[in-house]
C-alpha cells in the first residue's frame, strides 16, 4: 500500500511527456497523440483512511528502536522535515510511524492552501491537489497535441479564418465612461489611458526572450529538464522572497522560461506567490541603468547566494576577460543593424547556460500550480503568434507596410496600433465583465503581444487593471478542449467587439483609428 | 566526550563575571554541574525550575538525564549563548505569515560547529536518541531541532527497508480488512485499473498479528 509514492510520483506524466516531447518537434505528433489516447487515464487515487490499529498493534514495530523512547510530537517533529517522497518511504516501515506520518500537521506544510476542509486530512487535500494537477496536466498535453496537429491560430480559443476586406467606420459610438475609460477608444489615435508598464520596450524584450527560449527549446523541452528548471524557479523565487526588494538578482534563462509561464497566469502567480513567499515577488524584463550597470556583479552575487543556500552550481560564472568587452549575444532585429552592447533585459544567457537534468536532488515535487505541459503549450506562443499575424497582414492589403520576413512587426508605429487594440480589449473587459454571461473575452494574437507583455510586470498590472477595469484580468493561456463551448464563447466576443467598435476583432490591429496615416 | 564537571567547571567559569549568578544542576547519577545564566536562558525547563525553586546553592536535580549525555549539553549552551537570538524555533510557528510555510522546515542548514557537535552521538548504540530525549526534556529548542534534523537527514533517500534497518524497527504489514485497502485489491487480482494498484508497496501477505 505505497499510498503516497503513487500519488505524487506520477510515472505516468513522465512517460506521456517524453513520448510526445522529443528533441526534434516536428515530426511525430500526431502519432503521438493517438497512441496517446489508447493510454487508460489514471483514475482517482483509491485510500481508504481509516487505519484503526490500536495501540496493541502498533507497538511491535519500534519495540526494539530507540525510536521507542522518543514521544510522538518529537518525532512529528523530526517527520515535518521530510520531503513527501521520504514520507512515503518512512510510512511504509511500521504501522506507528505510518500513523503518525498521517497526521495533520505533516502535511498542512505540503498543501497549497491552509484551509482545512471539515471532512479532509491535510493529506487527502494535498493528495487530492497532486491528482487535479495530473488531470490539468493531461488535459494540457491533449490541447498541445491537437495544437501541433492543426497547426490552428488560438490565442484563449480565438478562432480565426481568412476575413475580407474591411473599413474601420467613422461615425461615432454613444459611450458612457465606464471604469479607467473616459473616452471611447475609437475617439483617438493614441493611447488616452496610462499603463504603469512599458509596454513599447517590454514588448521588444518579451518577443526576444522567446526567440531565445525557442531556439533552445529542443534542447529544454524533455520532461526532466523541465522539472529541473522549475526546481531551479523555485529555489530562485526563495532567494528572492528571503532577500530585501532592493536586492538585484539575475535569473538564468532557464528560470526566466518557468518564470513566463507563471507571470502569464496572473491569479495563479498571485496565489502562488501568497502561499509559498508571502508576498508577490515583481518582475520586469527590463533593467535600468543602474541594474544594467550591476547587472554582472549582481549575477556572480546570485551565483554565489544560490550555490551557499542548495549547495548546487547555479550557473558557469562568466569567463573573465578583461580585454574584450562582454559583447551582446543576440541582436535585435528591430534595430536593424544596431548593436545593443549592453542588454536591457534583466535575465542572464551570456554564459552558455546548459540544460542539463543532472543534479541530485529529487525535482519531483514542484509546488507550483501550474504544470509541465503549461510550460511546453507556452512555447508555442511565438511560433502561433507569429504566423497569426503573417496571415492576417495578408489578408488585409496595407499599402506602404513592409514586414520583416519571419519576424512579428514591432516597429514604433506597429506597436502604437497594437496598444490600441490592447487598449479595445481592456475596454471590452470593462463592459463585460466575466460575471456578465461572457465566461471571457477571447483576445487576438495580437493582443497578446501586449497583453503579455503588461503581465510582465505582475504589481503594476494589478493596480492598472483596477485602475482602469476594476478586477484583475485573469489569464487563462490554454482553455479546455470543449471546442463547441469555446467556438459560441468566441463568436460571442466577436459579436460584442463588432458591436462595440464596428470592425473584425481579427485584423483590428492593422488598422490606423481615424486621423492617423503611416 | 565525558565531559567531567571540573571541565565544564571552567568552561563555565570563564564567563561567569559577564553573566553574573550561577546555577547548580545535577544529572540522575549524582553529577552536578554549574552553569550561567546564558546557558539557563536557552533551557525552558531549567529557567522555570530556577525561577520556581530560587534555589540558592542547592543543585536542581535534573532526574531524566545522566551525566555522560548533560555534560556535553551544557557544552553545546555555553557554545551556543553569545549567538543573537533569532526567531526562535518553534514547532507551533507554522502560522507565523514571515515564514516560508511550504518549506519552512529546512534541516540542511546545521552549521558546523554543531554537525560536529552531533556527530558523535551518532553511534549504533543511539546516544542521538538521548540527547534529543534529553533536550526535549530540558527544552532546548535549538538543540531538538539540531537532533530531530540530523535524524531526517539519515533518512532522507532511503527505502523502506533502509529506514527499518537503520533504526532497527521490525516489519509489522499494515495487515487486512479496512487497513490494507491496496493489499486486498492485489492479493485477490481484483481490476487491478490502474498502475497504482500494481505499484503498490510491499508484498500483500495475510498479517499474521492481525486476525
Amino acid at each position: 500500500m505505497n499510498l503516497i509514492k503513487k500519488c505524487f510520483k506520477k510515472p505516468k506524466i513522465k512517460e506521456n511527456l517524453s513520448r510526445h516531447s522529443p528533441p526534434e518537434l516536428s515530426s511525430q505528433h500526431s502519432q503521438s497523440t493517438d497512441e496517446r489516447k489508447n493510454l487508460p487515464t489514471r483514475s482517482p487515487p483509491k485510500i481508504t483512511w481509516q487505519h484503526s490499529w490500536s495501540t496493541d498493534e502498533t507497538k511491535n514495530g519500534l519495540e526494539n528502536s530507540h525510536f521507542q523512547i522518543i514521544p510522538t510530537e518529537v518525532i512529528l517533529h523530526i517527520f515535518k522535515y521530510l520531503s513527501v517522497h521520504d514520507l512515503g518511504n518512512v510510512s511504509l516501515t511500521c504501522r506507528s510511524f505510518k500513523m503518525i506520518v498521517d497526521q495533520d500537521e505533516v502535511w498542512k506544510l505540503k498543501c497549497n492552501s491552509s484551509t482545512k476542509l471539515h471532512s479532509k486530512s491535510y493529506k487527502e487535500i494535498y493528495i487530492d491537489w497532486m491528482y487535479e494537477k495530473y488531470l490539468r496536466n493531461i488535459e494540457l498535453e491533449e490541447v498541445e497535441a491537437n495544437y501541433r496537429k492543426e497547426r490552428s491560430n488560438i490565442s484563449c480559443g480565438m478562432h480565426w479564418n481568412r476575413c475580407d476586406y474591411f473599413v474601420r467606420p467613422e461615425d461615432k459610438h454613444p459611450f458612457e465612461s465606464i471604469g479607467g475609460f473616459r473616452k471611447h477608444p475609437h475617439e483617438s489615435k493614441d493611447m488616452t489611458i496610462d499603463l504603469s508598464v512599458d509596454v513599447d520596450k517590454t514588448a521588444h524584450e518579451l518577443i526576444s526572450l522567446l526567440k531565445k527560449a525557442s531556439y533552445f527549446q529542443p534542447q529544454w523541452r524533455q520532461s526532466s529538464i523541465i522539472k529541473q528548471m522549475m526546481t531551479r524557479y523555485y529555489r530562485f523565487m526563495q532567494l528572492k522572497a528571503s532577500s530585501p526588494n532592493n536586492i538585484l538578482l539575475i535569473p538564468t534563462l532557464d528560470i526566466e522560461i518557468i518564470w513566463q509561464t507563471h507571470l502569464l497566469r496572473p491569479q495563479m502567480y498571485r496565489d502562488d506567490c501568497m502561499r509559498l513567499f508571502h508576498r508577490i515577488i515583481d518582475h520586469s524584463l527590463l533593467a535600468n541603468e543602474m541594474e544594467q550597470f550591476l547587472k554582472e556583479q549582481a549575477f556572480i552575487d546570485t551565483c554565489k547566494l544560490y550555490e551557499e543556500r542548495f549547495g548546487e552550481q547555479y550557473c558557469p560564472l562568466p569567463e573573465q576577460n578583461d580585454n574584450e568587452p562582454v559583447a551582446a549575444k543576440y541582436v535585435y532585429s528591430a534595430f536593424g543593424s544596431l548593436k545593443c552592447v549592453i542588454p536591457i533585459y534583466s535575465y542572464w544567457d551570456e554564459t552558455n547556460f546548459d540544460f542539463s537534468s543532472v543534479s541530485s536532488t529529487n525535482h519531483d515535487n514542484n509546488p507550483f500550480s501550474f504544470t509541465e505541459a503549461d510550460i511546453i503549450l507556452d512555447g508555442n506562443w511565438l511560433d502561433l503568434c507569429t504566423k497569426y499575424m503573417k496571415e492576417m497582414i495578408s489578408t488585409v492589403p496595407v499599402r506602404g507596410y513592409y514586414p520583416y520576413d519571419d519576424d512579428i512587426d514591432l516597429s514604433k508605429v506597429s506597436i502604437t496600433r497594437l496598444k490600441k487594440s490592447y487598449k479595445r480589449f481592456l475596454y471590452m473587459a470593462t463592459k463585460y465583465p466575466p460575471s456578465n454571461g461572457y465566461s471571457f473575452i477571447h483576445p487576438t494574437y495580437a493582443i497578446d503581444i501586449i497583453w503579455h507583455s503588461h503581465m510582465q510586470e505582475p504589481l503594476k498590472y494589478a493596480s492598472d487593471c483596477i485602475r482602469l477595469v476594476d478586477y484583475i484580468i485573469d489569464h487563462a493561456p490554454w482553455p479546455s478542449v470543449d471546442t463547441n463551448k469555446m467556438k459560441r464563447s468566441c463568436d460571442d466576443t466577436m459579436n460584442a467587439s463588432k458591436k462595440e467598435f464596428e470592425n473584425d476583432m481579427r485584423t483590428d490591429h492593422l488598422y490606423n483609428t481615424k486621423g492617423f496615416r503611416l | 566526550m565525558a565531559t567531567t564537571a571540573e571541565a565544564s567547571n571552567t568552561t563555565t567559569g570563564n564567563t561567569e563575571t559577564a553573566t553574573g549568578k550561577m546555577i547548580k544542576i545535577q544529572s540522575n547519577d549524582g553529577q552536578i554541574f554549574e552553569v550561567d545564566q546564558g546557558v539557563v536562558e536557552q533551557s525552558s525547563t531549567i529557567k522555570t525550575l530556577s525561577d520556581l525553586m530560587d534555589v540558592g546553592d542547592v543543585p536542581i536535580p535534573l532526574p531524566n538525564v545522566k551525566a555522560s549525555i548533560l555534560g556535553p549539553i551544557v557544552d553545546f549552551c555555553n557554545h551556543h549563548k553569545n549567538d543573537q537570538k533569532p526567531e526562535p524555533i518553534d514547532e507551533d510557528d507554522d502560522d507565523d505569515p514571515n515564514k516560508d510555510i511550504y518549506e519552512p522546515k529546512r534541516s540542511d542548514d546545521i552549521c558546523e560547529w554543531d554537525l560536529n557537535f552531533i556527530k558523535q552521538f551518532t553511534v549504533p548504540e543511539g546516544t542521538l536518541f538521548d540527547i534529543i530525549m534529553a533536550a526535549n526534556y530540558l527544552g532546548i529548542k535549538t538543540l531538538l531541532a539540531v537532533g530531530c534534523k540530523t535524524i531526517a537527514n539519515m533518512v532522507r533517500g532511503k527505502s523502506s527497508t533502509e529506514v527499518r534497518e537503520m533504526f532497527n524497527i521490525s516489519y509489522d504489514p499494515p495487515g487486512e480488512g479496512i487497513n490494507a485497502p491496496n493489499a486486498i485489491e492485489g492479493q485477490a487480482g481484483t481490476v487491478p485499473t490502474t498502475q497504482d494498484a500494481n505499484a503498490t508497496g510491499p508484498s500483500p501477505q495475510p498479517d499474521p498479528m492481525n486476525q
